[in-house]
């Protein structure tokens, strides 16, 4: 394939991809819109180096996706993240659910108090609707270590943002878009 | 929570932080070139000072009397694992005798079908499909790469991957992210060369080790067309 050509097959990719890339993301990074684009970039750069390969794939898109959770928990893994995350730490007992206008950073927030790897497992299943097994794969574990840890983060997720059970989020929220 | 999606598309917040704007992709496109010619220098430098140091006993190399026995014995080599004519795309390409002028610097008995020799330098060969658009014996995408490992490489670098038998000695496998292999072996005269694959090649541990015991690097000075 000439250069000239491989290069505007790959620039058709990300044109058709990029926004809904960094919306994973930036789910990932708990709405860091800067680390958000660390990790598409990142991500983009291996893609662009394998795309003669994955160009191929029914979904080169779920590769580069793949990339994003690699970069992500590759990334949690270094110790200097550790020391300059920001700690957005949820109040245990918020005292009544957030307003819609609040909704985001509550959510923000409950997702940044989950560890990196039980976050991407919610990005996975929730977000990209992977299945179990498709999340397990991903995340190299196993099946049930991925519906432990999604349990799990759906607790706290439920214990953080709607403390009155039974009362659910504000129904306004309708502003996310998700494509795929 | 059946509404965890929900939660999620408000952790987005788009209203605030729009992400539907046109796409300029060519800053990916930049960095992806960037990124490219960034691993192609670092290799072709590290190879090139490998060469340099490893130059003289190189030389010493080629003019031994095994050598000479040697590019006898790549005259002689007979082809194998011929494949039908109509074999699937899919299948790994198999490798033939190479009868052709020796490269600068390398001494390669086999080579995969329908590839040939681009071009070799005192850092690396090259090798790609006959009638490749890319001509250049310094591009490495989708070819068949012979690097001699540098000097200063970490010995378990050397070793890093899945042991595989080569020749009489032990080749090392393992598949980089960007789907290229990678196999570290000791050629003939001891020296830790490095080979990368495409995939398009769709070969193995066994078949790279079959490829690999038909290359040795005779002359890091690159002074002999063994």
């Amino acid at each position: 394939m000439q250069r000239r050509t491989f290069d505007a097959e790959f620039a058709g990719f990300v044109r058709d991809h990029r926004a809904d890339l960094v919306r994973t993301a930036r789910l990932l990074a708990c709405g860091d819109a800067h680390r958000a684009e660390d990790l598409v970039q990142t991500a983009l750069v291996r893609a662009y180096v394998a795309w003669g390969r994955i160009r191929r794939y029914d979904h080169p898109v779920a590769y580069v996706r793949r990339s994003i959770v690699n970069a992500h928990i590759d990334e949690s893994r270094r110790p200097w993240w550790r020391r300059e995350r920001s700690v957005a730490e949820p109040p245990e007992s918020p005292g009544a659910v957030p307003a819609a206008d609040d909704l985001g950073d509550a959510v923000r927030a409950a997702l940044g108090s989950l560890p990196p790897k039980m976050r991407a497992v919610v990005v996975l299943r929730h977000w990209l609707d992977l299945s179990v097994e498709q999340t397990a794969e991903w995340l190299g574990c196993t099946e049930g270590t991925v519906k432990s840890q999604n349990a799990k983060a759906v607790a706290k997720l439920r214990h953080l943002l709607t403390p009155d059970q039974g009362v659910p989020p504000p129904a306004t929220v309708t502003t996310g878009r998700r494509s795929r | 929570m059946n509404d965890v999606k929900r939660l999620l598309a408000a952790a987005l917040n788009e209203e605030s932080f729009p992400m539907t704007q046109t796409v300029d992709p060519q800053e990916d496109v930049a960095r992806g070139q960037r990124h490219l010619h960034r691993r192609r220098t670092a290799i072709a430098s590290g190879v090139a000072a490998a060469a340099l140091l490893v130059g003289g006993g190189a030389t010493w190399l080629a003019n031994t009397p095994g050598d000479e026995e040697g590019r006898t014995r790549v005259a002689n080599t007979v082809v194998r694992d011929s494949a039908p004519a109509a074999a699937p795309v899919d299948q790994k390409v198999t490798l033939v005798a190479y009868t052709g002028e020796q490269p600068k610097g390398y001494r390669v008995e086999r080579v995969p079908d329908g590839w040939v020799i681009q071009g070799g330098s005192e850092s690396s060969l090259a090798i790609a499909p006959k009638g490749a658009k890319d001509k250049d014996p310094n591009s490495f995408v989708d070819k068949l790469t012979v690097l001699s490992a540098s000097s200063d490489t970490p010995p378990e670098g050397l070793r890093d991957g899945t042991p595989v038998p080569t020749g009489d000695r032990t080749g090392y496998y393992r598949v980089a992210e960007d789907g290229v292999a990678i196999f570290t072996y000791q050629d003939a005269s001891g020296r830790w060369v490095q080979i990368q694959v495409p995939g398009l090649l769709h070969w193995d541990a066994a078949r790279v080790a079959e490829f690999a015991t038909g290359v040795t690097v005779v002359n890091g000075a690159g002074d002999s067309h063994g």
